[in-house]
């Protein structure tokens, strides 16, 4: 597909490297000279200086014939009206990164009135992943598929867990559940693990199936924490907010802390059943007086990594239960999982992968049909939700005489609503949702995972 | 970088060129000339050699600007290599050194030779020296990457290093896509050119051979006489025309084949082409009386000058015997060469422009010390960082013509000799004047020059820095 970048900032590095991988023809245009030319040495893609907003650079850059034009320039006004502009000259599908709430509101109007085919803010899903996690303390990280029906968990194999020395093929019948194994993280060693595959202390591992099946084989395991009801959050953002105004709807109790007074303002009207805290979150006097041990979760959301990062392990010092940090400029790293600090949210990528997932469904309206697809253990395993069409070679031969891609595990069946936990002698029918879980890039089509 | 990474384009740079070397095994077949086994039995043992490189570990690691120069640098050693090997085993040419310094003068497009006897080879050996031209004037690696999907979607640093001209813009998003591109507008220029000689009345063997020598504006031809041989004013006409074409930049076909009438005519093009026809007239001008009326000089001068400025190096009269003032013209065409992204060599036309325009820049902020100016190419703004390279080319590039002249006069040549005899080289052009002019070659020399000579083409054809960087002990010390 061809793909117009417009903005190449942190999230716009972060897409365009994400959808050069899957092959696309992608133009990035940017007004910075120094920018783009780092850009051109570093990956396959057309660069082009010059205003994203203006038709002339849009009409060089090939927008009449471009099946998708993401415009994530620092502003939101440039983003919208570049958008309409590529809409206008013929680009299929436009994505605008919109920050504002205010403009949030109205962005009804903009999908259907100015053909904005979707908007996205790094912020407000940053937030919801966030707040994912504290709603289900055990995950470090979960990611939904098939409209919410199957979850894939991400939980660490604690010291004195029952699991350490388990093999998989004896889980379900020890621990009494029904859930699926499907990617190991050892030591930033990933293993698509086979039934025999021997789980071991500080394993991460990522469970598969309806969320209820995983808490309760979590239950069974016994290293459920209890459920958060304290959250402390340093940083008034923009996350922040989102946060606030999610966490506002449960029963949790919420604390911002917060340096700058006007905001402290803004946010106390904004969220009024949040307390918010005028004052300098990384003191550590101000966090001793608000409880911060008491805390069952610490949300380190200042606008500088390092502090961001200190404060989590302060945290964890302090045994606060959950820690999740926020990083901006800080990519995969392993390092933060030795210092012990295992959720860590960086908006860019959350943003990129929405919109690889955008682009894959895209995709699959003229021809590939992968329904959803996410990443997962540090962006090297992904997931991905295939549809089963009809007269596909493969349809109703047992799964045992198939012969599948090397690293690749049918997680899950998914048939009438139906969750199938595949052995050998399942077979696969039509209409049926499978999720794939496989270190390879790129697969595309349902076909693909076969060996050739 | 990785050594085995390296190892690993290396590998597939020898089977890609090992694959090149059956189109000669066939003509030795044709023919029945007993030079086809020595092909053969390269061919064999080359196909074995690559075999066993294939056989090493892809790693993960990335190509870096640095493994990028050094494979490019590397490749170009080891195809000037595999080059002399069918000159040396076939007993062609005797001499290793000569061997070397013809393959080397092949693959860069170059057509300086050091064979007094070109008529009586075989015919197999004739079609690999055209075909030498043909695989240099693009690139190996263009073909490389354009033919074969290579792991690592970062080559862009190979390309570069191998691309001629000061920067490399991209046509479409993929680098692949691009390669084809160049790769197709290669061969049906080459075609066309092909059937235009062929409707001249040249033989198939004698048109394929002359079609790759001036695709790759190489210079080899399969007569002692050159182009001369034929006296056919037909295919002196289609010569001089396609070897001003393959000196364009091929960004020109590419709009020309979308309609984008805009943007066809770059000021480099406009440029190059103002330069052909100046040098025309100033020189039928200047030597009027040299020769039959107008149609006469026309004909000899628009192929000379033609043959100059694309540094193709075909001769169809000797210009030694034109005035003083002609023949420093041609010898400043020698330097200013060919448009970028084209197969033909020399300074660019485009770097020539940046460094003019440049340069007024420059003056007129001495005299106005606040005056901001941007120096500008098709009405686009031109990064500092290309202005700079451009002037740190063209001093490495004076540096080289003065180191390479004091060498090769260490064999008591003529200061003439011994400065064009570098000239010619480093601007991949063929003859120069005196002992290397157009109807002499370079056999006089020792073998010490002869190597000095092989590897000033190689630094001219890769634009210096690749080849250079081979020898700075830097790109050997960090991260192995």
């Amino acid at each position: 597909m061809k793909i117009i970048i417009v903005g190449q900032g942190k999230v716009g590095r972060s897409i365009a490297i994400a959808l050069a991988k899957e092959k696309h023809d992608i133009i990035v245009v940017e007004q910075n000279a120094k920018v783009l030319s780092k850009m051109r040495d570093t990956l396959d893609v057309m660069t082009l200086l010059g205003n994203g907003t203006s038709a002339d650079t849009l009409i060089e850059a090939g927008v009449e014939s471009a099946d998708l034009c993401i415009a994530v320039t620092s502003s939101d006004e440039a983003n919208l009206l570049c958008c309409l502009i590529a809409k206008k000259l013929g680009a299929t599908n436009t994505i605008a990164r919109v920050r504002n709430p205010q403009y949030a509101k109205d962005l009804y109007l903009y999908r259907n009135e100015l053909g904005l085919s979707m908007h996205i803010n790094p912020e407000l899903e940053a937030a919801r992943e966030i707040s994912k996690i504290l709603r289900f303390p055990s995950a470090i990280h979960m990611e939904s598929f098939c409209a919410g029906k199957v979850d894939i968990v991400e939980g660490k194999v604690e010291e004195r867990s029952p699991l350490v020395g388990c093999a998989l093929k004896d889980l379900r019948k020890r621990f009494r559940s029904n859930i699926l194994v499907c990617a190991v993280d050892r030591n930033g060693e990933v293993a698509i693990p086979a039934g025999d595959f021997v789980l071991q202390a500080n394993d991460r591992i990522h469970i598969i199936g309806k969320l209820a099946d995983v808490e309760h084989f979590i239950e069974n395991v016994g290293t459920l924490p209890r459920p958060v009801q304290k959250v402390m959050i340093v940083g008034g953002g923009k996350i922040s907010y989102y946060l606030g105004m999610d966490l506002s709807k449960t029963r949790m109790q919420v604390k911002i802390i917060e340096m700058n007074e006007e905001r402290c303002k803004e946010l106390a009207l904004a969220l009024p059943k949040v307390m918010v805290l005028e004052g300098d979150g990384t003191d550590s006097d101000i966090l001793d007086e608000e409880g911060f041990k008491e805390m069952d979760a610490f949300v380190a959301l200042t606008g500088i990594d390092e502090e961001n990062i200190i404060l989590a392990l302060n945290a964890l010092q302090a045994n606060v239960k959950k820690v999740i940090t926020k990083v901006n400029h800080i990519r995969e790293n392993s390092t933060l999982y030795t210092l012990g600090i295992d959720t860590y949210i960086s908006p860019k990528d959350v943003t990129a992968n929405k919109i690889v997932s955008y682009v894959r469904a895209m995709q699959n309206s003229f021809g590939s049909n992968v329904e959803a697809m996410s990443k997962i253990v540090s962006g090297k395993v992904e997931a991905l939700e295939f549809v089963v069409k009809r007269n596909m070679p493969f349809i109703n031969i047992p799964l045992m005489h198939l012969k599948f891609k090397n690293n690749l595990l049918i997680g899950c069946i998914v048939r009438n609503g139906e969750i199938i936990y595949p052995k050998g002698n399942d077979v696969i029918l039509t209409d049926d949702h499978i999720i794939v879980v496989t270190t390879q890039e790129g697969l595309q089509d349902v076909t693909d995972i076969f060996a050739k | 970088m990785s050594r085995n990474q390296i190892l690993k384009v290396l590998s597939s740079v020898l089977m890609v060129t090992t694959i090149t070397l059956i189109f000669p095994l066939v003509v030795g077949l044709l023919y029945a000339e007993k030079e086809a086994k020595v092909f053969l039995a390269i061919i064999v043992s080359l196909m074995i050699i690559s075999y066993i490189f294939s056989l090493f570990k892809d790693t993960d690691a990335k190509h870096s600007t640095k493994s990028g120069f050094l494979v490019v640098g590397l490749s170009w050693l080891l195809i000037t290599i595999i080059g002399a090997l069918p000159f040396y085993f076939s007993g062609a040419i005797p001499n290793f050194f000569d061997c070397i310094f013809e393959s080397a003068s092949g693959f860069t497009t170059t057509g300086a030779s050091i064979l007094n006897e070109i008529d009586s080879l075989p015919k197999s050996i004739l079609f690999w020296r055209a075909e030498t031209h043909f695989i240099g004037g693009l690139g190996i690696l263009v073909f490389m990457v354009a033919l074969i999907p290579l792991a690592d979607q970062r080559n862009i640093y190979m390309l570069k290093a191998e691309m001629p001209g000061p920067s490399v813009g991209k046509l479409k998003p993929k680098l692949r896509d691009n390669m084809k591109i160049s790769v197709i507008t290669y061969v049906v220029l080459s075609i066309t050119m092909l059937i235009c000689l062929l409707c001249c009345r040249l033989s198939l063997f004698d048109a394929i051979t002359t079609t790759m020598a001036t695709a790759g504006t190489g210079g080899f031809m399969i007569y002692n006489e050159s182009v001369a041989y034929y006296h056919s004013v037909g295919v002196d006409v289609v010569c001089t025309i396609f070897m001003i074409l393959f000196g364009v930049n091929f960004n020109f076909y590419f709009f020309l084949y979308l309609k984008q009438w805009k943007q066809i005519i770059s000021e480099e093009v406009r440029w190059y082409f103002v330069v052909i026809f100046g040098a025309i007239a100033l020189i039928i001008w200047n030597s009027w009386h040299m020769f039959n009326g107008f149609w006469d000089a026309l004909h000899h001068v628009s192929f000379t000058v033609a043959s100059t400025i694309s540094t193709t190096g075909f001769v169809i009269t000797n210009y030694e015997l034109w005035p003083a003032f002609s023949r420093n013209i041609i010898l400043l065409l020698m330097f200013c060469g060919a448009c970028g992204g084209s197969t033909g060599g020399g300074i660019k036309v485009s770097r020539l422009i940046l460094m003019f325009k440049q340069m007024t820049r420059d003056i007129s902020r001495m005299l106005n010390p606040r005056s901001v100016h941007v120096v500008t190419m098709d009405g686009k703004a031109v990064e500092e960082d290309v202005t700079r390279d451009v002037y740190s080319f063209m001093m490495v590039y004076v540096v080289l013509l003065v180191v390479g002249t004091l060498l090769v006069s260490l064999d008591g040549t003529t200061f003439e000799t011994s400065l064009t005899a570098v000239i010619t080289c480093i601007n991949n052009v063929g003859p120069g004047f005196g002992m290397v002019g157009p109807i002499c070659n370079f056999s006089g020399f020792s073998n010490f020059a002869k190597m000095v000579l092989s590897l000033i083409m190689l630094l001219g054809r890769l634009e210096i820095f690749p080849m250079l960087l081979l020898f700075s002990p830097a790109l050997y010390k960090f991260g192995k």
